[in-house]
């Protein structure tokens, strides 16, 4: 089932498109990591299906409704934290949800409460949401955005401001939702955490979405492996598997393998491929972090952008 | 919608900010009542037509001196020691309603708490984002506002009826013929006092944030009338007659609404309905499509 989905949607400021066609599609269960620099239209996105900015064009379909109206029931059903988490400043933490328990409609009292165990809030007093740390305000954000039983969670660089125990339990309680069905959005620019939860990523760079990619292909592209050369790679196949009984291996060209096994002793498999005749011309260690993916990703798209300028420039000058 | 207003009057009821007002605000009531003075903040009809008239319930007074430029011989001024007499609370609400366009400068610091708070810190973010449409929260916001502002005139006369009964007895009947006499002022002052609130709710909407909003009203309120057109006056008679058009002057009139043609009480309800219309449409029609930070 679909949760979200944006087609082609565009949002612009003063002529710069902050959000460029971006058609992406978020699927019940999952925990949807946008990656992307500050600035490149993360959280513009998120307005957007928020409903706190306007698309110039382009559409959203959110459980399935695409009219206003129909937009409007449905963002009923997720709750989100946009930019800074944002409460009243005078009000304390179960003032403030109290308020927005009222607003909701909600008649169960019980949920404040809930909601401030979960982020382990219970214990704030009267001190007012004006004088709580970044990290307080974030998790008070969190209960708010889940005071209501979200099916959707949208949450917008949730752990900024958080420190190493913060960090962790942000983490264990996005897993823990997402368990009990929620399907999140989350934006992120600290790449190593959105790794450890989310099951589906997409890279945006300078308002477009540069790649859509799902946690198996990425640990596929991210694999580490040994990456040999040969002057016949279907013959050093033969050999890593009658000499090695290498089976996971991979033919990427005429001349290339990826080898999966035998990372902790490279030295062996050249050997083995120099006694069945194969000549090996280089044999290195393969495999990114998603770090390391998202710089190869966005500096692709920096070449791209930077060779389009040349290329126009050539135009231009014929 | 319902439910909006109600957690806004939850939130203020726990603030400071209402209780500050309200206090101000009593004592506003109870100064003129207790002194005979008025408390006029800006220009109003009191100050305007006192200047003609002298002969007003009290408010603002004016007394112009003429010096005999012969002798240079300084006349007595005229003894108005009766007009700064404390009103009994048969005259209260006559006097007092005078200057109810001071409704309009309480209404400010509430409606600032109705529908700037929201915007200034962000929270209105939370409650649009979850599919409460534009054209619901703006009709929470101006009915809250409305009811506040209508509260606001309710207490202004019923309270200034009571405390000059307490201090300076009642002074009068308090039949129906009376009461009837301060309905009549009232209401149509209430209308032209929603009108005000309207605008309130306007700048709020239009600025989307405290400083905005407040600026807004000075100069709608205390700048236009206050300065520009009693300004202008001077220059050209003609421009005094853009006081029919201004709230403040209108609520003030209300006053003498039994003296009133039925054209100039028309005319002057018109003038409210107006800036009602134009308020909260465009109110709404900026707020329809404003990016909330």
């Amino acid at each position: 089932m679909t949760v979200l989905k944006t087609q082609n949607l565009t949002k612009r400021y003063g002529g710069k498109a902050a959000v460029d066609n971006v058609s992406l599609t978020v699927e019940k269960g999952d925990i949807y990591g946008l990656i992307g620099q500050n600035g490149a239209g993360k959280t513009t996105l998120m307005r957007l299906v928020a409903s706190l900015a306007r698309p110039d064009s382009g559409d959203i379909e959110l459980f399935g409704q695409t009219s206003p109206a129909g937009l409007n029931a449905a963002r009923a059903r997720m709750g989100c934290v946009v930019e800074i988490p944002a409460l009243y400043p005078n009000l304390t933490a179960e003032q403030n949800l109290e308020v927005y328990r009222i607003q909701r409609g909600i008649p169960d009292k019980g949920v404040v409460r809930q909601s401030l165990e979960l982020v382990s809030l219970t214990d704030t007093g009267k001190k007012k949401f004006k004088n709580f740390s970044l990290g307080m305000k974030q998790r008070l954000g969190l209960a708010l955005a889940v005071l209501n039983s979200p099916d959707f969670l949208m949450l917008d660089e949730p752990i900024n401001g958080l420190d190493p125990t913060g960090i962790i339990e942000m983490r264990d309680l996005m897993k823990k939702l997402n368990e009990q069905g929620i399907t999140l959005l989350v934006s992120s620019h600290i790449l190593a955490e959105l790794a450890q939860i989310s099951t589906k990523y997409a890279i945006i760079h300078e308002g477009r979405l540069v790649k859509n990619i799902t946690q198996e292909q990425l640990r596929e592209e991210c694999k580490r492996a040994l990456s040999v050369t040969v002057d016949d790679a279907s013959k050093a196949a033969v050999v890593l598997e009658t000499a090695l009984n290498i089976r996971n291996y991979k033919q990427i060209s005429a001349n290339e393998l990826r080898v999966y096994e035998y990372l902790d002793n490279p030295a062996e498999v050249t050997f083995r491929l120099n006694q069945g005749g194969v000549r090996v011309a280089s044999l290195h260690e393969v495999g990114d972090s998603l770090e390391d993916y998202y710089t190869k990703i966005i500096g692709g798209q920096r070449d791209a952008a930077s060779n389009e300028g040349f290329g126009r420039g050539t135009e231009e000058m014929k | 919608m319902s439910n909006i207003i109600r957690a806004d009057i939850y939130r203020i009821v726990r603030g400071k900010g209402l209780y500050i007002t309200l206090a101000v605000f009593l004592a506003i009531i109870l100064l003129p009542v207790v002194s005979g003075t008025s408390m006029n903040s800006g220009i109003s009809y009191s100050a305007v037509e006192a200047f003609d008239s002298m002969e007003g319930a009290g408010g603002f007074m004016v007394a112009v001196i003429e010096v005999d430029s012969e002798s240079m011989e300084i006349p007595e001024p005229p003894d108005l020691s009766d007009f700064f007499q404390p009103p009994t609370g048969a005259e209260a609400p006559f006097r007092v309603l005078m200057d109810s366009h001071n409704i309009l400068y309480f209404l400010l610091p509430l409606i600032v708490f109705v529908g700037s708070a929201d915007f200034s810190s962000g929270a209105a973010k939370n409650t649009l984002s979850h599919g409460v449409s534009r054209a619901k929260y703006y009709g929470a916001k101006l009915i809250l506002s409305c009811v506040f502002c209508a509260l606001l005139l309710l207490a202004y006369a019923v309270l200034s009826i009571l405390a000059a009964t307490v201090f300076n007895g009642f002074g009068g009947t308090f039949d129906g013929a009376y009461v009837l006499d301060v309905v009549k002022i009232f209401l149509p002052q209430l209308w032209l006092c929603l009108a005000g609130a309207c605008v309130v709710n306007f700048f709020v909407f239009l600025f989307r944030q405290r400083d905005g909003a407040v600026s807004g009203l000075f100069i709608a309120f205390m700048l236009v009338p206050g300065v520009a057109i009693f300004a202008l006056s001077y220059i050209n008679d003609w421009f005094r007659s853009l006081f029919d058009y201004e709230l403040t002057m209108n609520i003030g009139r209300m006053v003498e609404i039994g003296g009133m043609s039925a054209g100039d009480t028309a005319k002057a309800l018109l003038v409210g309905a107006g800036y009602i219309a134009l308020a909260v449409a465009g109110g709404f029609a900026v707020f329809k499509k404003a990016e909330i930070k």
